[in-house]
């Protein structure tokens, strides 16, 4: 950061932290479920409801803010929200696990198959989360920033065609894959830009081209430009997700216009910093299995510590973190954040809480 | 109900308790004062929670031998020793979650007909925290599982493994309820240990390229 600015709202600090401006504190932020089964408990919002009743939704993702202290609030938990409402096959699963797309049982075969219907954004499971965000707004007004979520072509096409058919595709057919991308490119942005007019502040893009099953290359051939597209046509920050080690990437992300890139605890914060070189912000990298949801508040402590020491702009879990994470792992992640501005820089222990 | 203060650590959850309304409970632990204290918590305000809790605590007290802290509605346990056996503590929470309320608890006794044998396995208390895993009705053909009971005990509850089968609890203290309780998991270790993984795993979100 270059200068420090006043204090502001949460909102008005993620906000700046995606345009690159200054900030008076590095926001916590999620750009990913933050929900637990004990957070379902405190409001009454257990899983699978709260992904499909709006006012769950909104009640269970304002304890990001209200309970855990984080800057943002994200209501779509899951990813299969538009799966849901394109038609694929859903394991709703209970309280404790999380709903999933039935991949196996895929419903496309071939480009010609996709059928996004006319009325995607009228499907109850959409239009869940168009109205919980507009709740969420009303309930918490201009405090706390709201962040969507619209899924990327390349994990709708894992849902709808099956992880392994659409690989294969890829590797066959470039062709095929980049109709596919395209067909489903619409809904992407149409979600999106509806959650905006619905009152989010920004959008996560979740689009799993993986570090684990797919190249560097592969982003660059197939998704970049589309990436770049999305930036341009949905009128808000967009924070690109995806999972995994990404550093051969990190480049071509950085190139597309997004406003932050979601990365995962597989990249180190300053290699990472270093790729990307302040051309698009950073944000995550907090560890789930290992440390949010296996260790402690000391060690939650130093990764976000880590991060801000390379100059991380958005602190916050890598992805959405396990359902049964410790409430006390969590809250570290803010209290960290305000020890470090305490100190200038990293104090010199863990307060050992 | 606001969220537990920073002082408590959480050491075990139970997502879905079947036996009140698939609530959330957990046992925390906070080192207060007088050694370290564990409570049994849910964040779930339903009116049939205060009384599941209590059973909770009281099934903890008889089963695993901890001590009451306050009364069965604060939700305080603590181990008569005043230290704290955390991989014990958490499979005693663990135990007394999957009781029939229902049920009477009742202190399970120091030997078990083995599952795998026709041998009965005992536990002996030797004093300052030390047990001894017996076995009877060992032959040629049949060996000892005391050997592979006494491992299993030492794995489950961090117990130290002497020679002869002595498995011992590093405060020095008795415990035989625990051990009681402990006995019956340690025949079959690796189906405990699989049960605590699969538990542990669910509501992990993986991404698509990781789904099955």
């Amino acid at each position: 950061m270059n200068e420090i600015v006043a204090s502001i709202t949460s909102r008005g600090r993620v906000l700046a932290a995606l345009r690159g401006e200054p900030v008076d504190r590095t926001p916590v932020v999620n750009p990913t479920s933050v929900a637990t089964v004990e957070l379902m408990d405190l409001v009454d919002a257990p899983f699978p409801d709260a992904n499909r009743e709006p006012e769950l939704m909104a009640r269970l993702a304002a304890t990001g803010y209200t309970e855990l202290g984080f800057d943002t609030v994200m209501p779509v938990f899951s990813i299969i929200q538009e799966s849901s409402a394109i038609g694929c096959k859903i394991q709703w699963e209970q309280k404790d696990n999380w709903p999933t797309v039935k991949m196996r049982e895929p419903i496309y075969e071939t480009p010609d198959d996709i059928d996004v219907p006319e009325d995607l954004l009228e499907r109850p499971d959409t239009r869940c989360v168009l109205e919980a965000i507009r709740i969420l707004r009303r309930d918490l007004g201009e405090d706390v920033a709201i962040i969507g979520k619209t899924m990327g072509p390349w994990s709708q096409a894992y849902h709808c065609f099956g992880v392994e058919p659409f690989l294969l595709l890829s590797l066959d057919d470039p062709n095929q894959t980049r109709l596919i991308l395209e067909r489903f490119k619409e809904a992407t942005i149409a979600f999106g830009v509806a959650q905006i007019e619905a009152g989010a502040d920004a959008v996560t893009l979740p689009d799993h081209a993986t570090g684990d099953l797919v190249s560097g290359e592969y982003y660059k051939r197939y998704l970049q430009e589309m990436h770049h597209e999305f930036a341009e046509r949905i009128p808000g920050p967009i924070i690109l997700h995806i999972c995994g080690r990404t550093v051969d990437r990190m480049d071509y992300i950085a190139q597309t216009g997004m406003a932050a890139f979601h990365y995962d605890s597989k990249n180190e914060p300053a290699e990472s910093m270093a790729i990307v070189d302040g051309r698009i912000s950073l944000v995550g990298n907090i560890n789930n299995p290992e440390t949010l949801f296996a260790k402690g508040p000391d060690e939650v402590k130093e990764e976000v510590w880590k991060n801000l020491d390379a100059g991380v702009q958005m602190v916050g879990p890598e992805c959405a973190i396990p359902l049964q994470t410790p409430i006390e792992n969590l809250r570290a992640i803010p209290q960290a954040v305000v020890e470090w501005h305490a100190a200038g820089g990293r104090p010199t222990t863990a307060s050992a809480n | 109900m606001d969220v537990l203060g920073s002082n408590w650590r959480r050491v075990e959850l139970v997502p879905m308790d079947p036996h009140c309304g698939d609530i959330t409970v957990a046992l925390y632990r906070a080192d207060e004062g007088d050694g370290p204290v564990g409570l049994v918590h849910s964040y779930s305000a339903r009116p049939q929670v205060v009384e599941r809790l209590a059973f909770l605590v009281e099934a903890m007290r008889v089963l695993a031998g901890f001590e009451v802290v306050g009364g069965s509605a604060a939700g305080l346990v603590r181990f008569p020793c005043r230290t704290w056996h955390a991989l014990a503590a958490r499979r005693a929470f663990l135990e007394a979650a999957k009781l029939d309320p229902s049920e009477p608890l009742t202190a399970r006794p120091l030997q078990v007909p083995d599952t795998r044998s026709e041998q009965t396995i005992r536990v002996e208390p030797l004093g300052g925290g030390a047990y001894a895993v017996r076995a009877d009705r060992v032959t040629e053909d049949t060996p000892s599982r005391a050997p592979a009971i006494a491992a299993a005990l030492a794995k489950l509850a961090e117990l130290s493994v002497g020679e002869a089968e002595v498995v011992a609890f590093p405060c020095g203290h008795a415990h035989d309820a625990l051990v009681a309780l402990m006995l019956k998991r340690a025949q079959n270790l690796r189906a405990a240990l699989r049960e605590e993984e699969m538990q542990a795993s669910r509501g992990v979100l993986v991404a698509p390229s990781a789904q099955e």
